[in-house]
């Protein structure tokens, strides 16, 4: 296991390295200045040089990115260079409410999506299948921004049941806290349901004309048992893959539901830091993306052992 | 001008939101902000509407706007009691009131917390507002309760510079040194409220200050919201979650919170001049009966009728009105005849018409002024081509030199010489080393521009003023379109204490006497 976890680091560091070239090209490819936003509108050109020099922005390019790198050997994501604070504790302040969402987001598309999907494969052309994927259809076109203002009209101008603005309770107050994570966790995993859906059913249609399916029926076993235990068994390796890919664009997803739901979370933090033009910021931002996508994919491997007793790593 | 969101509101208004108000009343007022997260709260580093109205909040000026006022005449006494100046007002002296203390233990003000916050707005490396406090020569402590400051020539307001507004807050001495980048978060002050604690990208919370020199708010404290989203703000507020909001400024928004029961919406001044500047060295603009023909083709009234009567206003001329030496009395071009401008251009030689380079940018509101521009401007056979970038490139290239026509929204410090000194003085001319933002290339008004600032007789200076705004306009080095306000929307329970018409901070200052009712 130690081995195994050593190797995926190890190819992290490529990985890695190319990412954050490209961010930090790209990043000071496009035009605009940092030091317009800490300076404002009628900064002098004199106050620009002296910010630039402050920040390093006033050294050739391959001089700020060897330093960058530098840098990071040592663990330091450096400081903003809009508000000066480390990158790391920014990024640090925010992640828990990006991994409580999109852990959120994955549970509500998991536990609403495989359910629908059985469901939909044992009807199989009948009305509940149709039911299942005209609502599927639904969640997969449906804007997130859009689902999530018709959710806040409904259940929270309407109905009171929940909060509009979804920030801003302490992990004191548990109960506060789902009601807050709720909406936001249902719009996420919306989406997701709807794919987890359509891929459960497409893999139970095929797994239940299977032959050891048939054997099970000759033998009469119970169907319910034959569904739930033996098919989805094996239709869940399936899943379990899908989500581990959807969860990384999930996180990446969460920007729009934090928006409008109003959580802080890292989405939030990128776009801020992109109409700064916080290239420090940035940086760090894609250095915890690329490790948060590398964990989810080690943990989706781990998952395989769980579902599969084959796979052994 | 830095606003995000997701413009789905109408989506909102068409749905017929209306719902009944909880009306108890709190003692704590909840602030919606159109913004992702803080910038800063040192008052000499903010720049941004979301950043501004804290200042108001935690620091006093020596003097002070009247709350609700823009008006440079009104000031009045704030953290000084007193002051006078010699005859030419070169020297100036300020008696400050005893007593007044720093938020969180960080003791009395004194006369050095004075010299030490206009020093730090006049260093380029701590203060955003350096260029300002340019004419200052020297800033003394004659004793603990006196301040003296020695210009190098008059000023047209040197109590404009000391008020409650950008680099005249004064700030703690010894927090700004203790807490050095930290101050930004953790900022001290006099004012009436007091900064309890910042969540990144949720909020800040305030406190009463109990020492406030005015007294007691009556409110216990602000909490300051960031929801970028126009929708949830709106929500938010409908559903009793805040009290007060930034508002989506168009018509269509203010007709919707105007309609609904419990709300009321606050539309306030500064004006911010929406102007087109015609860059006057660049073919064939160079040529003045071309821009003579663009300004005849741009039809302004259409603006108003586009934006909103209740938010945009006739522009008179070439600075925002209500500035202390606005002059509407040149006739301004602009009535959209197409008919007339096509013929200038024939005249002209341009026969076949033209076609002019606009860098513009992608902030949803003033990119549709640019796109109706886009259509006046064709019907005269003039082809205006917008390339959309966003909002930080739209700065960073115009600075460069590179659009023949600037779009710029701005309010500036409310005396006619800031306005004219960086859009219309030579000096200023972008891409020049002392650029402002100067993007027409003017520099037909320079002796008048020069000769008020130091004009110490307030009837020669206005001529002067009138003046220069005069020759700007019939050399049409810009074409004014309207004046823009500000909306914001409150629920009814909120009594600001004062007349609300103008928030210099751009946004309703919370006073002591703001409360819920």
């Amino acid at each position: 296991m130690l081995r195994f976890a050593g190797q995926r680091l190890l190819t992290l560091i490529p990985t890695l390295l190319a990412v954050l070239t490209l961010a930090f090209v790209l990043v000071r490819i496009v035009p605009g200045d940092p030091a317009l936003i800490i300076l404002g509108d009628q900064a002098t050109p004199e106050a620009i040089a002296r910010f630039h020099e402050r920040t390093g922005l006033d050294q050739p390019i391959w001089h700020q990115y060897f330093a960058f790198l530098a840098q990071l050997a040592q663990g330091d994501l450096g400081v903003s260079m809009i508000s000066n604070r480390p990158v790391l504790s920014a990024v640090l302040e925010v992640l828990p409410y990006t991994l409580e969402l999109s852990l959120a987001g994955v549970f509500v598309g998991v536990v609403l999506g495989v359910p629908l999907g059985v469901v939909a494969a044992r009807s199989n052309g009948g009305p509940l299948d149709w039911i299942v994927r005209i609502f599927t259809l639904g969640g997969l076109s449906f804007p997130a921004f859009v689902s999530a203002v018709l959710m806040l009209l409904v259940f929270s101008v309407w109905l009171g049941w929940f909060p509009v603005i979804s920030s801003g309770k302490p992990l004191t107050d548990p109960w506060g806290r789902f009601m807050s994570l709720a909406l936001p966790a249902l719009n996420l995993g919306l989406v997701m349901m709807a794919y987890v859906a359509r891929v459960t059913r497409g893999g139970m249609m095929n797994v239940l004309r299977s032959d050891y399916i048939r054997t099970a029926r000759a033998k009469g076993v119970p169907a319910r048992r034959i569904v739930w235990k033996h098919a989805l068994r094996n239709v869940l390796l399936a899943v379990v893959t899908f989500t581990g890919l959807y969860f990384s664009v999930l996180i990446g997803n969460s920007v729009l539901t934090e928006i409008v739901f109003n959580r802080p979370g890292l989405g939030k933090l990128v776009i801020g830091a992109l109409e700064r033009r916080d290239y420090a910021l940035l940086q760090g931002l894609v250095v915890a993306y690329a490790v948060l996508v590398v964990l989810v994919n080690a943990l989706t491997d781990l998952c395989y052992r769980f579902v599969d007793p084959r796979v052994k790593a | 001008m830095n606003r995000t969101g997701i413009y789905v509101l109408p989506l909102v208004a068409a749905l017929g939101v209306s719902t009944a108000m909880p009306a108890f009343a709190q003692g704590v007022l909840k602030y919606g902000m159109a913004s992702q997260d803080l910038g800063t709260m040192d008052p000499h580093r903010a720049t941004t509407t979301p950043d501004k109205p804290i200042s108001g909040w935690v620091f006093n000026g020596l003097v002070r706007f009247k709350p609700g006022s823009d008006d440079i005449g009104s000031l009045e006494p704030d953290l000084a009691e007193s002051w006078e100046s010699n005859d030419d007002g070169t020297e100036w002296t300020f008696k400050l009131r005893p007593g007044v203390t720093f938020h969180h233990g960080y003791g009395e003000l004194t006369a050095e917390d004075v010299v030490f916050s206009l020093n730090r707005s006049a260093d380029p490396d701590t203060s955003a507002f350096s260029s300002d406090y340019a004419a200052i020569d020297k800033i003394e402590a004659i004793d603990p309760l006196t301040v003296k400051i020695t210009l190098k020539q008059p000023i047209p307001s040197l109590l404009g510079l000391v008020a409650n507004y950008h680099g005249g807050n004064i700030v703690s001495k010894k927090a700004a040194e203790e807490r050095g980048a930290d101050f930004a978060t953790q900022p001290v002050g006099t004012g009436p409220f007091m900064v309890e604690n910042y969540v990144p990208q949720e909020r800040v919370t305030f406190v009463a200050n109990p020492d406030y020199f005015r007294g007691t708010p009556k409110l216990d404290g602000i909490e300051y919201r960031y929801i970028p989203s126009d929708s949830a703000r709106d929500l938010a507020l409908r559903a009793g979650e805040l009290d007060v909001s930034y508002g989506r400024q168009d018509q269509e928004w203010i007709d919707s919170v105007g309609r609904t029961d419990g709300l009321t919406v606050d539309i306030i001044r500064p004006a911010e001049l929406q102007q087109f500047h015609l860059n006057t060295k660049s073919a064939p603009l160079d040529n003045i009966e071309v821009r003579r023909a663009v300004a005849t083709a741009l039809n302004r009234p259409e603006y108003i009728q586009f934006i909103g009567e209740s938010l945009a206003q006739p522009a008179g001329s070439v600075i925002p009105a209500g500035n202390l030496g606005w002059d509407g009395s040149t006739p301004i071009y602009g009535e959209g005849d197409a008919e007339a401008a096509r013929k200038m251009l024939a005249d002209a030689g341009f026969a076949d018409g033209i076609s002019l380079k606009m860098v513009q940018t992608s902030l949803p509101n003033m990119l549709s002024v640019a796109q109706v521009a886009q259509a006046q401007l064709a019907l005269a056979g003039i082809d205006l081509q917008l390339e959309v970038v966003d909002h930080q490139t739209f700065h960073a290239q115009i600075r460069e030199d590179r659009s023949q026509v600037v779009y710029y929204s701005a309010a500036r410090f409310p005396v006619a010489d800031v306005f004219l000194t960086q859009f219309f003085h030579s000096a200023s001319i972008v891409g020049t080393p002392t650029a402002s933002i100067n993007f027409s290339h003017c520099d037909v008004a320079d002796d008048e521009i020069v000769r008020a600032r130091s004009e110490t007789d307030p009837e020669v200076q206005k001529q002067l003023w009138a003046g220069a705004q005069k020759k700007i306009i019939e050399h049409i080095c810009a074409v004014p379109l309207y004046d823009q306000l500000i909306a914001y929307a409150r629920r009814d329970n909120v009594e600001w204490g004062y007349d609300l018409q103008a928030g210099m901070h751009l946004g309703p200052i919370v006073t002591e006497l703001t409360e819920l009712r």
